[in-house]
């Protein structure tokens, strides 16, 4: 198991159900996902952070050594061995390629550029020979991409994307589209894209669909592969049920799109149906679905739910169609499985025998065994050591474990700050982390009722460094402090939230300003910490870059922003534009040509900020000499946005 | 070779290759899929026995 946040590597001895730590191995920063070899000596990770893949070496398994680390690209995430374990594709998350590496020699025999945006999980199809150039790699574009034609805001304004590489030619041969759920299962009171005013009683009677966005982990079983997903629904009310859905979407290997049955694709929604259980503290929904794994004997899998720490079993039918045995309706108790396991679960693995599930929780730095012959948790076995108690340490993780879950906290052994009810959203709809992936954005534009909001990411909440210098929160600077946002847990996830009275009641006061929030909460408190210290920002592709390097003055001419005269442009394909040493300018033009950049940008800026406000604070740009109507600024490729009335 | 002896040579080979095939499917029903390698936090060796 990969420790992301203690940079080290845990083995665990689990033959004859021993379930014990056998050691701990040192890596790179930040490592995220771990590969065995099919021989079962080497290891492989991917150290996130410092851009590198380490080889363990375990052929004594009490003495494994770290004998390789392996410069990639920016941001390794996950990574998988050909099926013959002759190479390894890493995808590098921040630079939008994989790296292909020769097992045997260490050596990077080519990196694949412009996968996809943000590639994230990868999956090997393996159709059982020894000849394994005839093979495919998947990998997850994280974020979902625009589709042409449709209004930003709507619930199908994105589809998901996954990319096909070809092992024989170490390219990109295909992408293929995840097309939104045109009905999640989920009604909503009211529209605000369509301008529908909630109904007062409310009245839930409008159809909300959902794109899938956030795709990470895929399992393959059969002909098949599996992709759940955060599915993003945000036309507007934004709120508990209706906003964001766990989609599971399926690909079809062999026609490289997705798989259908009498035309319709096969796409899930594990959330459609859980409505119907009776309340109780066993009706979970399963929020930030992040992985798959499935036994090899058996059309069932699980999926790792990570903000709501469960595991929920998929099962197929004989065409491979997923279900988790839902509630059709109301009074029908449905058959959901649901396993309990540790605090943030981010992925799991099932042994070769069908019958254990080990799964990685992140939080609370343990492994969660599961006997999958009864669907129950039957061992916990502690992976890298907690903080110490009072340290800053373990404050960061209390906020860690806050921002991850939609339900609460349970890691009794850092005190009581550590266990807590189901507190973060209603029946574990939804947490922080759902629109604010790794602490960051998700990339949609949220329709709330002031407006269209863009996921803003939190890594530039605080002043790098500085807990005490923090900017302006939300958009419209409704909030001064993180702790406001108690108000969202409370509307948007629809939770009891973490103001609460002596009694354990939710205290009804909240204000935003009047009294402070910050100090109400030692819990939320922690939340902010974690904000201001325990959110990484995204590491540019660049940061290798000289800036008067020729890689770099192309970098610049690719975005236009080189000098003044410079006369680079962007080439009509795409590609970057040379320039030699020779042909730069002088330094003194190169200066002015950038404060006439930095002015650019400050004008630009007043610009998008006066039409947003008064497109959205009420303002009529008409009254200041403006374009009345005036739309708000260029977005993405499709130029101008469509009017939202 | 008589025709007697073809047919039998025929049908003993049919049989070998029904057999073959039966044989190689009860082995992909007991065994299920290839595993298939894929990215996760956590891995489990081949030797998990």
């Amino acid at each position: 198991m990969a420790n992301p946040d203690k940079n080290t590597v845990t083995e665990v001895d689990v033959a004859g159900d021993v379930k014990r730590k056998a050691l701990e191995v040192g890596v790179g920063e930040e490592p995220t996902h771990a590969a065995v070899a099919p021989s079962g000596r080497w290891i492989w990770v991917a150290n996130t952070v410092s851009g590198t893949v380490s080889v363990i070496d375990a052929v004594d398994p009490q003495n494994p050594t770290v004998f390789e680390n392996i410069t990639v690209d920016t941001e390794p995430f996950g990574l998988a061995l050909t099926p013959d374990g002759k190479f390894v594709y890493v995808a590098n998350a921040r630079s939008n390629d994989v790296t292909v590496i020769e097992a045997a020699t260490y050596k990077i025999i080519t990196t694949i550029k412009d996968v996809g945006r943000e590639p994230r999980g990868i999956v090997i199809t393996h159709d059982g020979d020894e000849d394994d150039s005839d093979e495919k790699i998947h990998v997850t574009q994280f974020l979902g991409t625009d589709r042409r034609n449709v209004l930003i805001g709507a619930d199908d304004y994105k589809e998901g994307r996954v990319s096909v590489l070809s092992t024989a030619t170490h390219s990109k041969v295909n992408e293929i589209a995840l097309a939104p759920m045109a009905d999640s299962g989920f009604r909503s009171n009211g529209s605000a894209l369509g301008r529908i005013a909630a109904a007062n009683p409310a009245v839930f009677d409008r159809v909300t669909g959902a794109f899938p966005n956030q795709l990470q982990g895929m399992a393959i079983f059969g002909n098949k592969i599996y992709i759940p997903s955060t599915g993003a629904s945000q036309d507007g009310p934004v709120r508990f049920n209706v906003n964001v859905q766990a989609l599971v979407s399926v690909i079809d290997v062999e026609k490289d799109e997705e798989a259908k049955i009498d035309g319709q694709v096969l796409t899930l929604n594990m959330n459609r149906g859980i409505q119907f259980e009776a309340a109780g503290p066993n009706k979970i929904f399963p929020s930030s679905p992040l992985a798959a794994a499935f036994k090899r004997s058996q059309r069932e899998g699980y999926v790792v739910s990570a903000a709501s720490n469960i595991l929920i079993k998929l099962t197929l039918d004989e065409q491979g169609r997923p279900t988790v045995n839902a509630p059709a309706a109301a009074n029908d108790p449905g058959g959901v499985v649901r396993i309990p396991v540790g605090q943030h679960p981010r992925g799991l693995a099932i042994n070769s025998r069908d019958d254990r599930a080990y799964v990685a929780n992140e939080v609370s730095r343990d492994i969660t065994v599961v006997d999958l012959t009864r669907d129950t948790a039957m061992a916990t076995v502690r992976a890298t050591e907690l903080p110490a108690r009072g340290t800053d340490d373990v404050h960061i993780l209390l906020g860690k474990a806050l921002f991850n879950t939609s339900r609460g906290v349970n890691i009794p052994e850092l005190g009581p700050d550590f266990v807590m009810g189901d507190w973060m959203s209603s029946e574990g709809w939804s947490s922080c982390y759902a629109c604010h992936p790794h602490g960051l954005t998700d990339g949609v534009v949220w329709i709330f009722g002031a407006g269209p909001r863009f996921t803003l990411p939190m890594h530039s909440t605080f002043a790098p460094r500085d807990p005490n210098d923090q900017k302006i929160l939300n958009h419209s600077a409704i909030f001064d402090e993180v702790q406001d946002f108690e108000n969202n847990i409370r509307g948007t996830s629809g939770g009891v939230g973490l103001f609460q009275s002596e009694d354990g009641s939710q205290d009804p006061q909240l204000d935003a300003f009047n009294p402070k929030n910050a100090g109400r909460s030692t819990r939320f408190d922690a939340l902010a910490f974690y904000t201001a210290m325990g959110i990484r920002a995204p590491i540019s592709p660049a940061r290798r870059v000289e800036a008067d390097s020729p890689q770099g003055l192309n970098i610049a001419a690719a975005r236009g922003r080189s000098g003044a005269g410079s006369g680079a442009a962007i080439p009509a394909q795409g590609g970057y534009v040379r320039r030699e040493p020779a042909q730069r300018d002088p330094p003194e033009r190169r200066r002015a040509a950038g404060r006439r950049r930095l002015r650019a940008y400050v004008t630009a800026e007043r610009v998008c900020l006066r039409a947003v406000s008064a497109r959205w604070l009420g303002t009529d740009a008409g009254e200041r000499g403006g374009k009345p109507g005036a739309p708000f600024g260029r977005v993405g490729r499709r130029g101008y946005a469509p009017r939202l009335a | 070779m008589n025709k007697n002896r073809k047919q039998w040579f025929r049908a003993a080979a049919g049989a070998a290759v029904a057999l073959a095939g039966a044989t190689y499917l009860v082995g992909q029903l007991s065994v299920g899929p290839p595993r298939t390698p894929s990215s996760s936090p956590i891995a489990v060796t081949p030797n998990d026995r």
